[in-house]
């Protein structure tokens, strides 16, 4: 009965697929999805984005497979994402956003599922391209992408009930919070790191003068 | 107590038994460790494709010698020349003396002697009635001329130093030291002379001066050149000159197109071109060997995976006393090359004495060899590599150190990679495919004879099994090849189709789903969202 539940909320995804603008709307005023199903479609999207990195197709691919290191994959798909929420919900709070950051995030883990399926059908169609025919295989990727930032956009407009110009700003300034905090983080990690080294290495010297 | 006595004396003997297996009995493996590239650039392990035959000493051929410079082989006579002294050494087919050619009559009927000479070539006559007739050309370096005389050491020609003006800088007379000489097939002389770094000197038959050729290219990036701007004189002598490289050697091949050399490659450039894939213009501009046409052009392929440049990685060398200790970049520098069979080529390393050989492509082969060092040197390093030289399969090594000339034979392994290239070479696929095949199962780190497998395989139509070949070593270029006419096999030619139907058809209906929305984003969106 609840897997049935489940499964209604979220098969809506594809609902809102189509028809974004009704589909977000219904999303946070009618309860049509709900948290548990916005967990499954982000748990999908980071399979997905390992199997795109593990099973494309040997032209496409890249990456060495033998090389497998399952934080960096999950943390490379699953981190954009969350950081995106984080930073959409850190600016919209500011400019009168009208969504709380549960809805932030249900809103944009349900605009994953497009994106998600077209990477789906990118890994298939890898296996049948190749070099010269490999723009199909991009163009495909360039879908995905443009869809994703289409359905967030239109995700975020709908949740904050913003009109178009300002939705487009803060979409711009939710991209540069991401950089920011990347830039942060990086910052942090690095004086963190030295930090360490220098405590380090100061009872390394202690320790060979006094011991 | 007894027990134990007992117990010792066994594991004692044990020992001594170990002692004596680890005990080989001396065997012929040369003082080098061959080795070979992956697809990632990294060093891995290689059979040895060249095994030591035999050391030719002044002592054993019962010649003085001082500095051996050059040697040219022709006739499988092989023709060393001694820079100290001047003489010639011809040794026959199984390395014994002929003779040495001490002095020669020059063009007014005195005895001359050659004085500091460092390059010896041969020269073909032209022409059906001196077919099969040839002369040895000798840089007489430090009398500034280039002396022709036949293979017995009798005068024939003077090329003297031709009039460049551009050789006398600032009035003052530059001494003009030919160094290395070739000739192309309209018997064309080129010269690469000391100290002239516009290429070499293009000289007509009649020896009058006909244009510089083939100057290597300058590359200095412009922040450098601005730097050196605001630099004192004396500072910007510090940092790296960037005078265009002289070339150490030059061979012409049997079409007429000239090798060249060059000992020391500018860094810089240099190691950008190490990272470069087939077909980067840059790994021309870097090179340390080039295959020049008759407009001077560097026609040489690159098509290798591995750039056909030497070593992928560069050492550095500490120069310099205590307080101003720097640094330098030492990159592969070839001093010579030899041209094999089927456009196979081996270029000799200056500091390490590696030898690297490429074929016709530019794809690696194989690398062998080692420098030694001056504390210790054994049978088949050398130590100071000045002439390399195919004799049949064979090659020689000059070594200017010791004057001997270290003759290397291939091995089992080394002969077969040879066989296949030039099988593939002569457009015997599948014979090249089986052999490719054997050299696999002695070297499974060549990945250059997974390429060969493959494209004899892809020639034969077994397009699955090429796949899985270019698959091995990632050549993703010649994959996509067999997979398409492996597609077209499996599919027919409707398969392109089929895939751009379906794609059309789903990107037709996000595209009217994308319409549909903008309506409706048109129609209620506004009342809605606003």
């Amino acid at each position: 009965m609840k897997l049935k539940e489940l499964w209604k909320e979220w098969s809506y995804g594809f609902y809102i697929m189509t028809h974004p603008f009704d589909g977000f709307w219904d999303l946070k005023h009618e309860k049509r999805g709900s948290l548990r199903a916005a967990h499954l479609h982000v748990i999908l999207m980071v399979i997905v984005s390992v199997c795109q990195r593990q099973l494309t197709a040997f032209l496409f691919n890249q990456n060495d497979l033998l090389q497998f290191n399952p934080f960096a994959v999950v943390g490379n798909a699953f981190l954009p994402f969350i950081l995106w929420c984080v930073s959409n919900w850190c600016f919209t709070t500011l400019m009168d956003g009208e969504g709380t950051f549960k809805d932030v995030y249900i809103a944009s883990a349900y605009a994953l599922l497009p994106f998600t399926i077209i990477n789906a059908i990118a890994i298939v169609v890898s296996y049948g391209l190749t070099q010269e025919t490999g723009a199909l295989y991009t163009l495909l990727q360039g879908i995905g992408v443009v869809y994703l930032g289409l359905m967030l956009f239109f995700g975020q407009l709908v949740t904050h009930q913003y009109s178009f110009g300002k939705g487009l700003i803060t979409a711009l300034l939710t991209v540069a919070g991401i950089m920011v905090m990347i830039y942060l983080g990086l910052l942090f990690c690095r004086v963190i790191t030295n930090i360490v080294s220098f405590v380090s290495s100061l009872i390394y010297e202690l320790r060979i003068r006094f011991v | 107590m007894k027990k134990n006595f007992v117990k010792i004396l066994v594991v004692m003997l044990m020992l001594v038994a170990l002692a004596a297996g680890m005990v080989i009995p001396a065997s012929a493996e040369p003082p080098y460790e061959s080795y070979y590239y992956n697809v990632q650039g990294v060093w891995v392990g290689s059979a040895d494709a060249y095994t030591v035959g035999e050391l030719l000493t002044p002592a054993k051929l019962g010649i003085k010698a001082n500095q051996l410079a050059d040697m040219v082989v022709h006739d499988n006579k092989i023709f060393l020349l001694d820079q100290g002294n001047g003489y010639i050494t011809i040794l026959d087919e199984n390395y014994k003396l002929i003779k040495q050619i001490t002095s020669y009559v020059g063009v007014d009927g005195q005895p001359e002697n050659l004085s500091g000479p460092q390059g010896i070539e041969i020269y073909e006559y032209l022409g059906s009635e001196n077919a099969g007739r040839y002369d040895l050309v000798v840089c007489d370096t430090n009398n500034g001329r280039v002396i022709r005389m036949d293979l017995d050491g009798n005068f024939t020609h003077v090329y003297p130093k031709p009039d460049i003006s551009m050789l006398n800088l600032e009035g003052e007379e530059k001494s003009y030291k030919p160094k290395k000489v070739v000739f192309d097939n309209t018997n064309r002389l080129y010269v690469a002379a000391d100290g002239i770094n516009q290429g070499l000197i293009c000289l007509d038959p009649d020896g009058s001066l006909n244009s510089f050729f083939g100057a290597p290219e300058v590359t200095a990036d412009p922040i450098t050149r601005l730097w050196r701007k605001f630099l004192s004189l004396a500072a910007s002598k510090t940092l790296l000159s960037y005078t265009p490289t002289e070339y150490s050697n030059v061979v012409a091949d049997e079409k007429g197109f000239i090798y060249g050399t060059i000992a020391t490659p500018d860094s810089e450039s240099f190691m950008e071109a190490l990272v470069t894939l087939p077909g980067d213009p840059l790994r021309s501009t870097a090179a340390n060997i080039r295959r020049l046409n008759a407009a001077g052009v560097d026609i040489l392929k690159r098509m290798g995976y591995i750039p056909n440049c030497g070593d992928l990685t560069a050492s550095e060398v500490t120069m310099g006393g205590t307080i101003n200790e720097f640094t330098v970049v030492e990159t592969t520098g070839f001093t010579d090359v030899a041209l094999g069979k089927d456009g196979i080529y081996s270029c000799v390393d200056r500091t390490f004495g590696r030898i690297f050989t490429y074929d016709e492509d530019g794809n690696l082969l194989f690398i062998f060899g080692n420098g030694g060092n001056n504390e210790c040197s054994q049978l088949g390093t050398v130590r100071t590599p000045v002439a390399i030289s195919y004799r049949g399969n064979d090659i020689l090594v000059v070594d200017q150190t010791f004057n001997s000339v270290t003759v290397f034979t291939p091995t089992e392994y080394g002969s077969m990679v040879i066989e296949a290239a030039q099988l593939y070479y002569a457009g015997e696929y599948e014979k090249s495919e089986a052999v490719w095949q054997d050299v696999l199962v002695r070297n499974s780190n060549m990945f250059y004879a997974y390429i060969g497998t493959g494209k004899a395989l892809y020639r034969n139509g077994e397009y699955a099994e090429a796949m899985k070949c270019f698959r091995e070593v990632e050549n993703r270029e010649n994959y996509s090849k067999a997979l398409e006419l492996y597609m077209k096999e499996a599919f027919g030619n409707s398969f392109a189709i089929i895939v751009i139907v379906i794609l059309v058809l789903v990107i037709g209906t996000k595209v009217y789903k994308g319409v549909k929305k903008f309506r409706a984003f048109m129609r209620d969106g506004v009342k809605k969202v606003l």
